[in-house]
């Protein structure tokens, strides 16, 4: 069972991030492909403060967020000044400089040599050590991100930051500030990726920058596209899918000497084809 | 296909999953007391598919020598690919002890064993690890099968330091900005005693620039602490710019990988003179015809590590995992093809060292240099 | 104590590495400008030419210009083929940049995959022995004969299409497309041959590069996404859409990286790059020269 506990506990935090991005991207219409740097934060702070420190982990994941409420705060008021196809370009351009950080900063991260060790959450000293525990953690989380969204979508913000997504211009000429909108959205969903990021860092117990590259931000975009724009559910099943399905390929015979490539050929010619034939996604709303 | 399709659909193939999971390999766990199942976690994708690819060969290699010579022996593989990448390697590493239930991981990865560590002890299978083990280095059942940093580095670095002929010029240190890497620099910082300027490398590009800042700096000497290719692009910048050659010292990347730096450097009499760290190897002679008969290609680097730990896992072998790890602990075997084999107290490998020069393209060891 | 004498040869390595992502930032540029969307496939075609010419060049012993055209073509081809067979259907259902952009990372993982299979994951260079070289001193910098001939191609290839576009039809065509497609349907333009021969030239011209950086460090299966992303940023920098903005834009790179590590330690040229990137979309967001 230990196999599948730890595929789904992989579902549940990417569930959290498939949600998170979804907020900016699919509901508000901002290209953001920056997710890991702040699902990076909250790895990194929470790893550093409980093998530096000792301190709770859920302290610990709360600082995380407030750390990557901050820099979303900065970032997300530069990426405002941007428009469209430039929005995403000046997103890739943060996820880099935010990588560079955690590879180069090595005092603070060690860099390249990672963080090992890091504690299991313990609460009221109990300490979810085995995995079963951590599965019921991190769906926990799943739900009560899951909720949080849903409310967010269906509220009359969620309805103003769809306008915005719409159309703008028009929506400000009504008197909404949309850049309040913009930055408030962001901000969250940047707080919702960092929680994932410390599930994932006390899980692992190990991190190092490489988790957190551009292309697991590209990744994370590919879930919610794959899974539905503007849906919620549809982020949750596209970050299954995109997780079970290398692990399905394991099981296809490829030959030994090429196996390993053979299931990245498979895979991107999947999402080739799921793009060609359900564009909108496995459960889209939004059509695009 | 209708939207209130999708989630039933989903559904059922997960469960189509587990069901073809748990009937392909339920109560697998070596029925056949006489067959070896052995677990090979490498990097196969990704920045170090081409070690993970070469240890691959070197493995397989093995692998056929053994058959051959142990006819009616049965030995079974499963390959997975951990990326060099922590949630890969866990999840490589669950599958292959919860699904295929390995007798033995064989694998490369530092940030993998870094994460799964805890487990694999708890599990009590052998584990050999090629890459350096970083946290939790005990006596246990995970052997490193190249020695700590700290030993070949730390001897390069204190030869070096010894040597007028070298610490008087000018010294670069190249390295990558890698874990492993990184490693072997803080080894040999805190070894060689003498001023040196640190240049990091991120990305090939660098090196064409290093090259330039190395030959206009008037550096006379520079220590490679770098993969065979980045090393031999590096070399060949520096020819490029600058016809004398700095003096080059190498770690002992280059010798596993002396093939694929002739390679990229074309004509390895150019660096006649250089320095490099040197593990004393055994029939490296057969290894390399054998190697060259299967693939048509000289054996690259960490093939003759993939090579051997084949060999050390499969002549310790028992099939009670305590008698095989202690078997493990004692082994010895001075004719390894990567040089000779044996373990200290926490399972590091212990190997003996020199100091080679590179003469008319070979790599010719000498117990004395003049620099 | 600043060391001046490094400089010229600064400039040089910042020259030649300019000639190699302006073109990449000409064939994204091309395809961007028409398509509108983020061709993260592009990279991988870099990494077909330069394997292409390996395998004619170093393994069958052919001619090495034959090689070369060879690489090219089968670079544009295989650019071709992905567009028919992929992109071409789902702009036909006017999928957005999102949809299309998922499909080309499907396309950039299978082609990867497929160029590791054939010729494994090894670091490969199609250049002769070190040192056998030409050199060339100029000013006091060296550079060889490979980069020469990298510059000089780079050169010819930006005029080429500096002048296609000012003064056929074809490049006038392609302009319109960029601006708007609909209407240039409207007025009669066959824009799925257009955008067609753009998706070919603009791969051939990705080959191209993938060809001229095999001679000059060398190939790897992986080695097509951060280089897209310098022409990317690139072409931003100079002005998307203007042909001459996305090469002034990869010198400025170029010239940005190699500069950067001669006073400040290597590790941090990409977030530098990055940051000059976003600075640049703050104060000029059109780029440096308009369309």
């Amino acid at each position: 069972m230990e196999y599948l506990i730890h595929i789904a506990i992989l579902i549940s935090i990417y569930g959290i991030l498939g949600l998170s991005l979804n907020l900016v991207v699919g509901f508000t219409g901002l290209l953001s492909i920056t997710q890991a740097a702040f699902y990076g934060i909250g790895a990194y702070t929470t790893a550093i403060l409980l093998t530096g420190t000792g301190m709770n982990f859920f302290l610990a994941m709360i600082l995380g967020m407030v750390i990557s409420g901050v820099c979303s705060l900065a970032i997300g008021f530069v990426l405002s000044k941007f428009k469209d196809d430039y929005y995403a370009l000046g997103s890739f351009g943060f996820n880099v400089i935010i990588y560079s950080i955690f590879l180069n900063w090595q005092s603070l991260t060690r860099g390249p040599l990672g963080i090992p060790g890091i504690p299991r959450p313990s609460l009221f000293g109990f300490t979810f050590s085995e995995n079963i525990w951590f599965l019921l953690l991190s769906i926990i989380f799943l739900i009560l991100v899951y909720f949080v969204c849903r409310f967010i979508t269906g509220s009359s913000f969620g309805r103003v930051l769809k306008s915005i997504r719409e159309d703008e211009e028009a929506i400000s000429v009504f008197g909404y500030r949309t850049l309040w909108y913009k930055l408030a959205i962001f901000v969250i969903s940047a707080m919702m990726a960092s929680i994932a990021g410390s599930l994932f860092a006390s899980y692992i117990t190990f991190i190092d920058p490489s988790s957190f590259t551009l292309s697991e931000s590209i990744f994370i975009l590919a879930i919610i596209i794959l899974g539905g724009l503007a849906n919620n559910k549809g982020a949750m099943i596209g970050a299954a899918c995109l997780i079970l399905l290398p692990e399905i390929l394991r099981f296809v015979g490829f030959p030994d000497d090429i196996a390993a490539q053979m299931r990245q050929v498979t895979y991107g010619v999947i999402l080739i084809l799921l793009m060609l034939y359900r564009p909108q996604g496995l459960v889209g709303e939004y059509k695009l | 296909m209708k939207n209130k399709y999708i989630v039933p659909a989903v559904v059922v193939l997960v469960v189509l999953v587990i069901g073809v999971l748990y009937f392909n390999n339920s109560g697998s766990k070596n029925s056949n007391p006489s067959s070896i199942k052995l677990g090979l976690m490498l990097p196969l994708t990704g920045d170090y598919s081409a070690a993970g690819q070469n240890i691959q060969k070197g493995m397989e290699l093995a692998l056929d020598d053994y058959r051959k010579a142990h006819p009616g022996s049965s030995i079974t593989t499963v390959i997975e690919d951990d990326a060099y990448n922590a949630k890969m390697g866990v999840t490589a590493y669950k599958k292959l002890t919860d699904i295929d239930k390995v007798d033995s991981i064989l694998m490369l990865s530092t940030p993998v064993i870094d994460a799964i560590y805890k487990d694999v002890v708890k599990s009590g299978i052998p584990v050999i690890q090629l890459g350096v083990q970083t946290v939790g280095v005990a006596d246990d059942n995970i052997f490193q099968f190249s020695p700590a940093a700290e030993a070949p580095i730390g001897f390069l670095a204190r030869y070096l330091g010894d040597n007028s002929g070298f610490y008087s010029k000018k010294v670069a240190v190249v390295y990558d900005n890698s874990s492993a890497q990184l490693s072997f620099f803080k080894a040999f910082q805190d070894n060689y005693k003498k001023d040196f300027t640190p240049f990091i490398v991120n990305s090939k590009n660098d090196l064409q620039d290093y090259a330039s800042k190395i030959a206009n700096g008037k550096y006379g000497a520079v220590v490679v602490i770098e993969s065979p290719q980045n090393g031999a692009l590096l070399a060949k910048d520096i020819l490029t710019v600058d016809s004398t050659m700095p003096l080059l010292a190498f770690d002992a990347q280059l010798q596993t990988g002396f093939a694929d730096f002739g390679r990229i450097l074309g004509d390895t009499n150019k660096i006649n003179g250089a320095i490099s760290m040197w593990f004393k190897a055994g029939k490296v002679d057969q290894f390399k015809q054998e190697f060259k008969t299967k693939y048509g290609e000289d054996p690259g680097f960490l093939t003759d590590f993939g090579y051997d730990m084949i060999n050390a896992a499969l002549n310790t072998y028992d099939k009670n995992d305590a008698t095989w790890v202690s078997n493990l602990k004692k082994f010895s075997d001075p004719n390894g093809v990567s040089g000779s084999i044996s373990f200290d107290r926490d399972g590091v490998r212990i190997q003996p060292m020199t100091i080679t020069v590179i003469k008319n393209g070979q790599l010719v060891p000498t117990d004395q240099v003049n620099l | 104590m600043v060391n001046m004498d490094i400089i010229p040869q600064l400039i040089l390595n910042s020259i030649i590495a300019g000639a190699i992502y302006s073109m990449i930032a000409l064939g994204f540029n091309l395809i961007y400008g028409t398509t509108k969307f983020f061709d993260l496939g592009y990279g991988a075609l870099s990494a077909v030419g330069g394997y292409s010419v390996f395998y004619f060049y170093k393994t069958l012993g052919l001619d090495l210009y034959v090689s070369i055209v060879l690489g090219i073509l089968i670079a544009g081809t295989i650019g071709l083929i992905v567009y028919k067979s992929v992109y071409s259907k789902l702009r036909e259902r006017k999928s957005s940049g999102m949809v299309l952009m998922v499909a080309a990372l499907g396309v950039l993982t299978a082609l990867q995959a497929i160029i590791a299979i054939l010729f494994t994951s090894q670091f490969q260079t199609l250049s002769q022995s070190a040192g056998s070289e030409r050199i060339f001193n100029i000013l006091g910098g060296v550079i060889t004969q490979t980069q020469l001939i990298t510059l000089l191609i780079g050169l010819v290839i930006m005029t080429i299409i500096g002048l296609v576009f000012r003064y056929t039809l074809f490049g006038k065509a392609v302009k319109a497309i960029g601006d708007d497609e609909e209407v240039s349907k409207i007025v009669g333009i066959n824009t799925e041959k257009i955008v067609s021969w753009v998706f070919f030239f603009g791969s051939a011209i990705g080959g191209l590069a993938g060809i001229l950086i095999g001679f000059d460090t060398g190939i790897e299966p992986t080695m097509g996404l951060s280089l897209l992303l310098k022409g990317v940023i690139a072409c931003i920098i100079g002005g998307i859409g203007n042909v001459y903005g996305g090469v002034l834009g990869a010198f400025l790179l170029a010239f940005i990286e190699n500069f950067g590590i001669w006073q400040i330690s290597g590790e941090w040229k990409d977030a530098i790059a990055f940051v000059v990137l976003i600075i640049f979309l703050l104060f000029r967001p059109q780029g440096i020269l308009k369309r």
